[in-house]
């Protein structure tokens, strides 16, 4: 990308910030949701929580470090599901598509700029989490900082993504994506394993909870601060990589076609 | 040659997926020639494929068949189109309302590739260009809609197009504003810059006033085309062929 392609990403970027900034009560509601959280979990539960562990087959974790992962992924299933989705719907709020349509912006370039704001937003939502789990529960945030937690962080992400993509399509196409919304997004928070081992499921339940990228990423992510090997760890690796590289490539072409389908159609 | 040339343009809307509805047809064999700096008022009950035709000429969408070209620019070629072409709608939505107006240029400039100083020198001549002046400090929320529109019009110019579509650019407005509208029109980009502009509308004194030929929709096709000095000129009245056309009882 050349100096003129970044000076527009930036200017797109700075309106997508303006246009939420603007609306001061969302952008701070996750970040109260964070904090309240974290504070209800320190103050009541705090007593209880310190001193337990929660086994992962041949590793423990203490309890803080399970729960506090546990609340970072859930903070993130949304945001990832609506990267692209998102900066679609501030366009067509703001009756803009037309617009950008018959400019030379393209549609997938508005949606890089408001992908990377929203990214950012999601970012900076799980590093919240992280302050305030050290503050009142005192959980240490150095740990987190280690690769295998970025690579399950970044591939939930993308497969999150990928999920919302195909959602959109659907939404546009066939005006049926907000039930698989719901579907996935639900199932992720109930099964994913945010609050309990997942191993504790009946066997189907189990095995559900095994296709969400969810309880794949936090099996990485409480292995990996739990001290186990890589070899431990590459089952979930490989799955949630497996998804990663399949949803995020053919959400992209579900978006593209039904907004080729719709352009065509004129149904924008 | 032509600023807007169309050939036995035809458009067919497929019916939703999986739903039992049938395809519309929503133009049939459109065949249009208009002169460059000529305002062509496109006029017709709802439904008559008005905003159709303009969505094709602006490439939001392709035609079924026939062939459209845009200052000789093939509307296929979207990327070459993007540059001949200027969209305007009315300025109720689109707009950032907490931002000036100088701002809101700012970012649609940006978007059409316009950056920097240039961006800066453009958004001034414009806002000279239209009598936005000081107004371009203040928040959009705060204009009336008759400023909105003339905001519009800038954004609509950002790119300096040869073509305007303009799809019932003056709904929203009172008299007095729809009259300053007008002269922008008429006097402003079809007199002095040469732009060629369509629009749509339902008004018909405002179609008579200033356009200069009227072209008739109704089902899809081209039923009438007639020079507007014959309407200003009292040679023939607008409304009784607007009735004759579409038929009294469309309109009870």
């Amino acid at each position: 990308m050349n100096h003129a392609g970044l000076e527009k990403l930036k200017n797109l970027v700075v309106l997508f910030v303006r246009i939420d900034t603007e609306q001061k009560t969302q952008i701070l509601s996750p970040y109260l949701w964070s904090l309240f959280v974290c504070m209800i979990y320190g103050f009541i539960f705090k007593a209880a929580l310190l001193g337990k562990s929660v086994s992962l087959g041949n590793h423990h974790l203490a309890f803080p470090f399970f729960l506090v992962t546990g609340l970072f992924l859930i903070r993130l299933v949304i945001p990832s599901m609506k990267i692209f989705e998102d900066p679609f719907e501030t366009l067509k709020n703001h009756d803009l598509l037309q617009w950008i349509l018959v400019s030379p912006t393209n549609l997938w370039e508005f949606f890089l700029a408001g992908g990377l704001w929203r990214f950012w937003l999601a970012l900076t939502e799980a590093g919240c989490i992280l302050l305030f789990a050290k503050i009142f529960i005192g959980t240490p945030v150095l740990p987190f900082l280690n690769f295998y937690v970025l690579v399950a962080l970044t591939l939930m992400i993308c497969a999150y993504a990928g999920l919302g993509m195909m959602i959109s399509a659907s939404t546009l196409a066939f005006k049926k994506g907000s039930f698989l919304f719901l579907v996935i997004n639900q199932c992720s928070i109930a099964l994913g394993g945010a609050f309990f081992p997942v191993f504790l499921f009946p066997k189907p339940l189990f095995l559900l909870s095994q296709c969400l990228p969810m309880t794949n990423a936090l099996q990485i992510m409480r292995l990996s601060l739990s001290g186990a090997s890589f070899s431990e760890e590459s089952a979930a690796i490989g799955i949630l990589a497996a998804m990663a590289f399949i949803f995020l490539p053919v959400g992209f072409f579900c978006l593209n076609w039904s907004l080729a389908w719709c352009r065509k159609n004129g149904k924008f | 040659m032509f600023a807007i040339e169309t050939k036995n343009l035809k458009k067919i809307f497929a019916a939703p997926l999986f739903s039992k509805q049938k395809p519309v047809c929503a133009l049939q064999g459109i065949n249009l020639q208009i002169q460059r700096g000529q305002i062509y008022a496109l006029l017709g009950p709802n439904g008559s494929g008005k905003t159709t035709l303009v969505k094709i000429l602006a490439g939001l969408t392709p035609p079924t068949e026939g062939g459209v070209s845009v200052c000789g620019v093939s509307v296929q070629n979207q990327g070459e189109l993007t540059k001949k072409i200027g969209l305007f709608f009315p300025g109720i939505k689109g707009l950032f309302g907490f931002m000036t107006g100088r701002e809101n240029l700012r970012y649609f400039a940006a978007m059409q590739n316009i950056l920097g100083i240039p961006a800066q020198k453009r958004i001034s001549e414009l806002g000279e260009l239209f009598g936005l002046g000081s107004l371009m400090e203040r928040k959009v929320d705060s204009y009336s809609d008759g400023m909105r529109q003339r905001l519009c019009l800038a954004r609509a110019m950002l790119h300096d197009p040869d073509v305007l579509l303009l799809d019932e650019p003056t709904v929203y407005l009172d008299p007095i504003a729809v009259r300053e509208f007008h002269r922008i029109l008429k006097g402003v980009l079809a007199n002095d810059l040469r732009k060629t502009i369509i629009l749509t509308t339902h008004q018909l004194e405002e179609a008579q006033t200033i356009s200069d030929v009227l072209g008739f929709l109704s089902q899809g096709r081209m039923v009438w085309e007639k020079p507007a000095d014959l309407f200003r000129r009292g040679e023939a009245n607008l409304l009784n062929d607007y009735i004759k056309t579409v038929g009294l009882n469309h309109l009870l």
